[in-house]
């Protein structure tokens, strides 16, 4: 029974229904962005595996460590998305925590980014005559399509977390909408930091 | 009756802003419909281009365009989301006893998404167009095209999204939304391959989403992932595309399956036989479908070894299928039959899907298709399977919901003639391209040997009947609108909750909460028939 | 998730990441223990921060298919790929 004056949406006649169906939808969209990061990361290794030889070239330049610290920064906003769930009086700290977090993984991808076009290594902006074999420039391009589907994907996230920064900081939600947001944004968030998990090693630290 | 007909709100914002997943369903139709007839203008191109054998009526890159804009139009803007879209949209909600579906405004964003990833393929399609055939095989699509391959890329990747929206509203909403006592083996067959499918929809796009975006990155930055010379591989596009590919095509006839389904315990007035084998079979069928994608590459310089396995895989797809196709034929064993159109449809449907089928054993066979890969056999295979069966059950739910849909009934007697030329044309115009791929005539070519004329010219003498066939209905269904009798609830005394509601139904659908104690197809004397 | 738990599951997503980190810049060679690292990292945050623990029956069975499909589809790929 409904005992407060918000209501499920349309159809819904209960919240429980709502949620497990909220529940249910952004699970199905993650198991679709898995895929489709799932088949990108299988390219990689398909390369991988019949060109060890020019990938551990393109490797070898990568900036792992950057990248590494890159990694510490997604983790910890995960930690602060789950914090953020767990912890109500500290959502909004939490969430404008991760948002930061998010942020500044972009930033460094961008000087990432910066430094490799610098180098001349980047699809665009290379002169194909930097690497011994040809598909050491291939992974790099893989590399850059790759990261940047992912940023594309943190930038997203990023968005959505401030989003919903932003009317609970005007509160503008009712409770049962609040806790459904922020669950599905987790969720989202959550896969964004998976995929990265799976893409680091496969890209810069296998077979350095 | 206290609520109005969903059809009752009158205005264009009630129509381009509704959240009513009938009044979608009903965008859907005339989206799909729209997007047929360009389809089917680019194969009357292709077939009055092959009355002769020369090349005379378009060069031969026109004709690249033209088979290319056919094959994506229809694939991609008609195939894909006919049946899911509108049959999909319109009866799952009903069927199951709910309000609408799980996520309303996303089911008006996907159909947004449909017709403008749509339109703007058309667009390309048009303005120049591409030369790839809509399987854009690489290094043609990402080096050499000389075509809007981009454009056409971004539209189809824009559909895909449509497409996956709609698998997730379907799936979330036959988990969540069923009504008290609709238990999973009491639901219409419909919803299980509607719910098959969108096991497909979700899963298998996203990889032609990666494939698309790989592709137009090769066409921009040639980053080479399909280059040989900077250590690409094509057979690796090929190896994704088909990954979806296939199951594509599995969205595209399961579906169809679902309606024949409840069109053949509908005329025949009878329970269908081995309801759990139908049902597990949709599964089975989206299951092994994604286990088959090589076979599409058997002559492509795929490793023998996988080669072997995709084969086996191919034999093994077709088992859940024939259960389907003996379980239809024991339900009409000895039962109480109405010869209405819809039942034409799906009589139409079994025996063009089993003929279709079974070539695809043979193209499944690895020695067979050695010497039928790229020849006419296929295209006859895959025409008889989406056009015969698949458009088939289309037209069939169209004749056997539209006077639920529209609360209209039309001549039965155009419906037949329709049914009849359609069986007709269509075995004319394809079962000849058997028999040209057979003695050895490429597809995808403009001019052909002239041995070849005479049996070019009996499919498209067929076509023409086909064409024919497909217009009439515009003439009797949209008539009916004006002119048609009121339907009433039960036009067919067929069981399902979507018969025990209003023609056309309800706002809401239902006057009241349904709760459910009844198995599925109710054939029985004692069956409940009242208006709920 | 408590916060407790939470704290700890983050605690060993960062020492996962320090052994593939070490791995990779001493060990070149052992690529597959990098992968198990992170298959592991990702499990964790399956199970953990995406909240897989707490279902049973067919969501896990679903789960697991997923995923098994998944391996799937990249052992025929690979695989032909190696066989050709």
């Amino acid at each position: 029974m409904i005992r407060s004056d918000e209501r499920p949406a349309e159809p819904f006649v209960a919240w429980a229904q709502q949620r497990e169906a909220a529940r249910l939808g952004m699970w199905l969209f993650l198991a679709s962005e898995a895929m489709m990061f799932g088949s990108l990361i299988m390219v990689a290794w398909f390369f991988r595996l019949r060109y060890p030889d020019g990938v551990a070239e393109a490797v070898a330049g990568l900036h792992y460590l950057l990248a590494t610290g890159n990694t510490v920064l997604l983790l910890t906003s995960s930690l602060l998305m789950t914090l953020a769930a767990s912890e109500p009086r500290r959502v909004r700290r939490c969430l404008l925590g991760a948002a930061v977090l998010g942020v500044l993984f972009l930033f460094c991808k961008g000087v990432e980014y910066g430094l490799e076009i610098h180098e001349g290594v980047l699809p665009g902006f290379t002169d194909h005559s930097t690497w011994q074999a040809p598909s050491a420039q291939l992974f790099m391009n893989l590399y850059f399509i790759a990261t940047a589907l992912h940023g594309l994907h943190v930038l997203i996230a990023v968005g959505l977390v401030l989003w919903l920064y932003s009317a609970l900081k005007r509160r503008r939600l009712a409770p049962h909408q609040a806790a459904m947001r922020l669950e599905m944004i987790s969720l989202y968030w959550h896969l964004v930091d998976g995929i990265w998990i799976l893409l680091f090693p496969t890209l810069y630290l296998v077979g350095r | 009756m206290s609520q109005p007909s969903y059809l009752h709100a009158q205005g264009l914002r009630s129509w381009l802003l509704t959240r009513d997943h009938k009044r979608i369903a009903v965008l859907y139709m005339l989206t799909v419909t729209f997007f047929f007839f360009a389809g089917g203008l680019a194969a009357s191109l292709i077939r009055i281009e092959l009355v002769t054998p020369e090349g005379d009526l378009l060069t031969a890159d026109g004709y690249n365009r033209a088979f290319t804009l056919h094959g994506v139009i229809m694939v991609w803007f008609f195939l894909i989301p006919s049946i899911p879209s509108v049959f999909g949209n319109f009866l799952v909600p009903i069927m199951i006893g709910a309000k609408d579906m799980a996520f309303p405004r996303l089911n008006l964003f996907s159909w947004y998404m449909l017709l403008g990833g749509g339109l703007f393929t058309l667009l390309a399609l048009l303005l120049g167009g591409v030369d790839t055939g809509w399987t854009f095989y690489t290094p043609l699509s990402t080096m050499f095209s000389n075509g809007h391959v981009l454009a056409v890329i971004c539209g189809v990747f824009i559909a895909g999204f449509s497409s996956i929206f709609t698998g997730v509203n379907i799936i979330a909403t036959v988990h969540t939304l069923r009504a008290p006592g609709m238990t999973w083996m009491r639901l219409p067959l419909f919803i299980w391959s509607m719910y098959a499918t969108s096991i497909i929809l979700v899963l298998a796009t996203p990889v032609l989403a990666i494939t698309l975006v790989l592709v137009a990155a090769e066409h921009l930055f040639n980053i080479g992932v399909f280059d040989p010379k900077l250590g690409g591989d094509p057979l690796l596009f090929q190896h994704l595309f088909w990954f979806y590919s296939h199951p594509a095509v599995y969205i595209m006839i399961l579906p169809a399956m679902g309606v024949v389904s409840e069109l053949i315990t509908a005329a025949g007035h009878k329970r269908i036989f081995g309801y759990r084998f139908v049902a597990w079979s949709s599964v089975a069928i989206a299951v092994i479908g994604f286990l088959v994608w090589g076979h599409h590459m058997f002559v492509a310089g795929q490793s023998m070894y996988a080669s072997l396995v995709f084969s086996l895989l191919s034999f093994l797809v077709a088992i859940p299928s024939a259960i389907k196709a003996y379980n239809w034929s024991a339900t009409l064993y000895k039962s109480d039959l109405t010869l209405h159109a819809p039942f034409l449809f799906a009589l139409t449907f079994i025996g063009l899907f089993i003929v279709g089928g079974v070539t695809g054993l043979f193209l499944a066979l690895l020695a067979a298709d050695l010497h039928a890969h790229d020849t006419y056999f296929v295209v006859a295979h895959f025409h008889y399977i989406m056009v015969g069966a698949a458009v088939a059950g289309y037209f069939g739910a169209l004749h056997f919901w539209w006077p639920k849909i529209t609360g209209r009934l039309y001549s039965q007697l155009w419906g037949k003639i329709t049914a009849i030329l359609i069986f007709c044309g269509f075995n004319l115009t394809f079962f000849p391209q058997f028999l040209l791929g057979y003695l050895g005539m490429p597809r995808r070519y403009h001019s052909y040997d002239p041995d070849f004329q005479f049996l070019n010219v009996m499919s498209s003498a067929g076509a023409s009947i086909l064409a024919v066939a497909y217009v009439l209905p515009f003439f009797y269904l949209l008539g009916s609108l004006r002119w048609g009798e009121r339907a009433p609830i039960n036009p067919w005394e067929a069981a399902g909750l979507e018969w025990r509601v209003a023609s056309p139904p309800p706002l809401h659908n239902f006057e009241a909460p349904v709760t459910v104690d009844f198995e599925a197809y109710d054939y029985s004397p004692e069956a409940r028939r009242d208006p709920l | 998730m408590s916060r407790a738990g939470a704290l700890k599951v983050y605690g060993a997503l960062l020492l996962l990441l320090v052994v593939q980190v070490v791995c990779a810049r001493y060990w070149p060679g052992l690529g597959g223990v990098i992968m198990f690292a992170a298959a592991g990292q990702f499990l964790l945050l399956l199970l953990f921060y995406l909240g897989l623990y707490r279902h049973h029956g067919w969501v896990r069975l679903f789960g697991w298919v997923y995923l098994l499909w998944l391996l799937v589809m990249v052992v025929f790929i690979l695989g032909e790929s190696a066989t050709r």
